[in-house]
């Protein structure tokens, strides 16, 4: 039985290919198309998931959307009725998408794909997100908890998941309905500093770091919780609307109260200074005070999933879930003996949870857990040519220790390469398939990536990749198991005699997203860390993902080319091949004057 | 004729102007234009041969960075204008998302679709460049007071001279090779041309007329419905249906089919 | 195409009849007519003139 899950329309289109029950491949049409955040129907990517997988669409048994258009329309509908005379820009907006586009999906899914119409099934938003998390992971039952910005009409859902041999059982226990959305709260405050929405959230959760949580009370109060005693079906929090416009406004989330709450919002897209002024200060502390908020109510939405469902596991999902502080936190916590969280819990997970839920109730609930996310498209590299980039000069390794000698030779001479190996990551995080790697010290080398490869703000820092063996060494505040580090899922500490050794890779707080590599999860890159520490004796490496500001990852080859000169990196490892870029032509490094814009294309 | 559109686009372009959030919103759209003609011009870059595409490749690169010098434009004019949308609750988009989604699922339903040869391309090019050419000048000439337009659009000017003048050359190359294949090739990419103008003025009908019908819809049926929804305790802003279902979900046929 | 957007619609006005959704059936209904002229006009933009002077 052959299932395709496809998530589309918002943001972050993906798909993910079930055969026989197993995941077997999983890819965002960003990948493809090379449009960022890219939300069109994944005609790339199911093509070339096919093709991979040896199908075609007429073998296809299902496609699943990832949710149901139609309630979301009702629930647009009503949103109008209670918003008006007030909502005319969102419900124009609106009438407009859904009858120029979003309502024919079942139509535009049949034709793109060129399957049947009625091979087209519907999954249910947060049904996706947490059985993206359940199924692929080895458990037989689990209390769920999702948190995104809103799905049809809920935008937290507190539920139970469980298999047997019948299938897949769910039962939805509390929800919280929109406009009452944490996901959508997050969203404002992001707009409100500056931010791009759905982009510059992770920027937040980064400059959470540098402040001071001293509006927490404030931005609490927009968030009421609901008593820790609630009856049951009553749980949650609501929003203080006066605050917010999301649900009226398609340009602005929020209204001028929260303006007199905060104070005025930074311009959007003004770059980021953290300049000690006392505006950039008094973002930060907004920042800092919105995470704590969020990280509050979250603990209260796992306590009381605990007690609603008495399990031990939680599969926590949807976009709120990509924020590997809160996800740190909650780990941490010890309300449930393990979190679950998918590598891709946003809206992209969808895919994966829609085919793999689809598959379960139609007699395939078994799934074999996921290990290292690693869903991707193979890069095609011939053996017996380099890839076609004259601006490197190639070189071959006969083997792959010799390979991992020479990157480590490079890196450990303070070389930024690019790393292409294997299968691509599925999901947002770079985990050694599709990397740029760097040594992790050096005073400067946060600045000189931020502004020379990445372009991004000074503030925002780099992920190390550590050895399993050596992580507790260099870091504590592990999770159970460590099993969100292993996918760079969770924020952990740096232990103080390593931040000065790790200074690219730790925040200003002291916290680094680390990714804890098993040899089973990459075996070539832990060589090369094992022959980077070797000569260097520091077991980490700086690991960013793969990609010029504004560009989706790499995926091809020919992406790493074109990005890495974009990027101006040292060098490019494509095993069995490492491109070298002359010195003169790389990376300036610290001290070296900033390259004018014609340097660059 | 066929520079007819940019000349009027140019000479109400004061009325754009003038208006921050009409000139953010147009600056926008030419944001777009240019990542959509990088895109399109490098992949067919990649089936030229050397130096042509070397040459190609230039002329993607400053579309790109033509892209970046309008965004960054329109968002200096008119911030909120071009932040986005807190998570799109209202299920909304840019239209030009929306025109994107549907042109990208029509593209690949067509792959057997006849690509244009070099000259036709090359043309193509030529023309929309040489109309952009006239635009932008229109455009200096006539917002001379204003300080942005003095200072961005020379930038941009030039590269487009430079396009114009590559695409005419590589044109003419081609054409010599073979006449009449190109001169028919030429009207075919005419045609297309002003097929696409009738098809934006109509678009434009289309969203005036649409415009409107949601206006009235909106004051005329839902803001009437709404209040006496409202004053009937059917629905408040906080609470939009009286209950969220909960229980076990029955994950039958019916549930999967239903959209 | 024309044959599968009102199929597309049928099912929507369906699925609004079922009592979950039965909040708004009346100015669903009326949604849908409008957005019948909406989606036409996008569909055929030969038409959008004709379809618009009717308002």
């Amino acid at each position: 039985m052959n299932v395709c899950g496809v998530s589309a329309q918002y943001h972050d289109a993906a798909t993910a290919l079930v055969v026989d029950g197993q995941l077997v491949s999983a890819a965002q049409e960003e990948r493809f198309s090379r449009r960022k955040g890219d939300p069109s129907i994944p005609v790339r990517a199911v093509r070339r998931l096919l093709d991979d997988a040896g199908l075609a669409p007429g073998d296809l048994d299902a496609v699943v959307f990832y949710e149901k258009p139609f309630q979301k329309f009702f629930r647009i509908v009503a949103s109008s009725v209670a918003n008006a005379p007030f909502g005319l820009t969102a419900f124009r907006a609106a009438l407009h998408a859904w009858f120029e586009s979003r309502l024919w999906i079942r139509t535009d899914l049949a034709r793109a794909l060129e399957v049947p119409r009625e091979r087209i099934a519907f999954s249910d938003h947060h049904l996706s997100h947490a059985a993206a998390v359940f199924l692929t992971h080895d458990v037989g039952s689990a209390a769920t908890l999702v948190v995104d910005g809103v799905g049809e009409w809920a935008t937290t859902t507190l539920g139970r998941m469980r298999r047997d041999d019948d299938g897949l059982r769910y039962e939805v226990l509390e929800t919280v309905d929109f406009p009452h959305s944490l996901g959508l709260l997050y969203s404002a405050i992001t707009a409100y500093l500056g931010f791009e929405v759905n982009e510059g959230e992770y920027k937040v959760m980064g400059l959470a770091a540098h402040g001071e949580p001293r509006f927490a009370e404030e931005i609490g109060a927009l968030v009421e919780a609901a008593a820790d005693d609630a009856p049951r079906g009553t749980g949650g929090f609501r929003l203080d609307l006066r605050a917010f416009a999301h649900d009226r406004s398609v340009q602005k989330g929020w209204s001028r109260r929260l303006e007199t709450i905060l104070g005025p919002p930074n311009p959007p897209h003004r770059p980021f200074a953290a300049d000690g002024s006392e505006d950039a200060r008094r973002y930060a502390d907004v920042a800092a005070s919105l995470q704590r908020v969020l990280e509050e109510r979250l603990l209260r939405l796992a306590r009381r999933a605990r007690e609603l469902t008495g399990e031990s596991t939680l599969c926590y999902g949807g976009g709120v879930a990509l924020n590997a502080v809160a996800n740190g936190v909650l780990a941490r916590s010890g309300v449930f003996e393990r979190l679950l969280v998918h590598p891709a819990s946003g809206d992209a997970g969808g895919a994966v949870g829609a085919a793999l839920a689809w598959a379960a109730t139609h007699g395939e609930p078994r799934a074999a857990p996921l290990g290292a996310p690693l869903l991707g498209t193979t890069p095609d590299v011939r053996d017996d040519a380099p890839p076609d980039a004259d601006d490197l000069a190639w070189e071959r390794a006969d083997d792959q220790d010799a390979l991992c000698e020479r990157v480590a030779e490079l890196l450990a001479d303070d070389r930024v390469l690019g790393w292409v190996h294997g299968r691509a990551e599925w999901g947002p995080r770079a985990l050694g398939a599709r990397s740029i790697l760097a040594r992790p010290d050096g005073p400067d080398q946060q600045a000189r990536l931020n502004r020379m490869v990445k372009e991004r703000e000074d503030f925002r820092p780099f992920a190390p990749v550590v050895l399993a063996h050596r992580a507790d060494e260099l870091f504590e505040g592990f999770g159970p198991g460590r099993a969100l580090e292993r996918r760079m899922l969770s924020v952990v500490t740096v232990r103080p005699a390593w931040r000065e050794r790790l200074a690219a890779a730790t925040h200003v707080d002291g916290s680094a997203r680390v990714q804890v590599l098993h040899e089973e999860d990459a075996p070539l890159l832990h060589r090369l860390l094992l022959a980077f520490e070797r000569r260097t004796s520091l077991p980490a490496l700086l690991n960013t993902s793969f990609n010029h500001a504004g560009e989706p990852i790499v995926d091809s080859v020919t992406d790493a080319v074109a990005s890495a000169r974009r990027c101006r990196l040292d060098a490019l490892a494509i095993p069995p091949y490492v491109g070298l870029r002359s010195r003169a032509d790389a990376v300036p490094r610290a001290g070296d004057t900033t390259p004018t814009d014609a340097t660059r294309c | 004729m066929i520079y007819l559109r940019e000349t009027v686009a140019g000479l109400i372009s004061p009325w754009v102007v003038l208006s921050p959030t009409r000139f953010a919103r147009q600056l926008q759209q030419f944001a777009a234009t240019e990542l959509y003609t990088h895109y399109d011009i490098a992949e067919v870059a990649e089936r030229q041969p050397s130096p042509l595409r070397e040459e190609m490749h230039r002329h993607a690169n400053d579309e790109l960075r033509h892209h970046g010098i309008f965004l960054d434009w329109a968002r200096k004019v008119a911030p909120y204008v071009t932040a986005g949308a807190a998570d799109d609750p209202s299920g909304s988009r840019s239209r030009l998302e929306r025109e994107e989604v549907r042109a990208l699922v029509a593209q690949p339903a067509a792959p057997h679709r006849r690509l244009p040869t070099l000259f036709e391309y090359m043309t193509y090019i030529f023309l929309s460049e040489s109309r952009a050419v006239l635009q932008f000048k229109l455009y200096q000439w006539i917002n001379r007071y204003d300080r942005r337009c003095r200072e961005w659009i020379p930038r941009l000017l030039a590269d487009e001279t430079r396009h114009v003048g590559y695409s005419a050359r590589v044109a003419r190359e081609e054409f010599r090779r073979a006449p009449w294949t190109c001169t028919k090739g030429f009207f075919r990419v005419l045609g297309y041309i002003l097929r696409q103008d009738l098809l934006d003025l109509l678009r434009l009908v289309q969203i005036l007329g649409s415009g409107l019908v949601t206006g009235l819809l909106y004051y005329g049926v839902v803001t009437p419905y709404g209040l006496v929804k409202r004053a009937f305790g059917g629905v408040r802003r906080g609470r939009l249906r009286r209950a969220a279902p909960t229980g076990p979900v029955a994950l039958d046929d019916a549930f999967w089919s239903r959209s | 195409m024309l044959k599968e957007r009102l199929q597309t619609l049928g099912q929507l006005v369906r699925e609004g009849a079922r009592p979950e959704n039965r909040q708004h059936f009346v100015l669903v209904l009326v949604l849908v007519v409008a957005g019948l002229v909406i989606a036409l006009g996008a569909m055929y933009p030969l038409v959008a003139p004709f379809l618009y002077t009717l308002f």
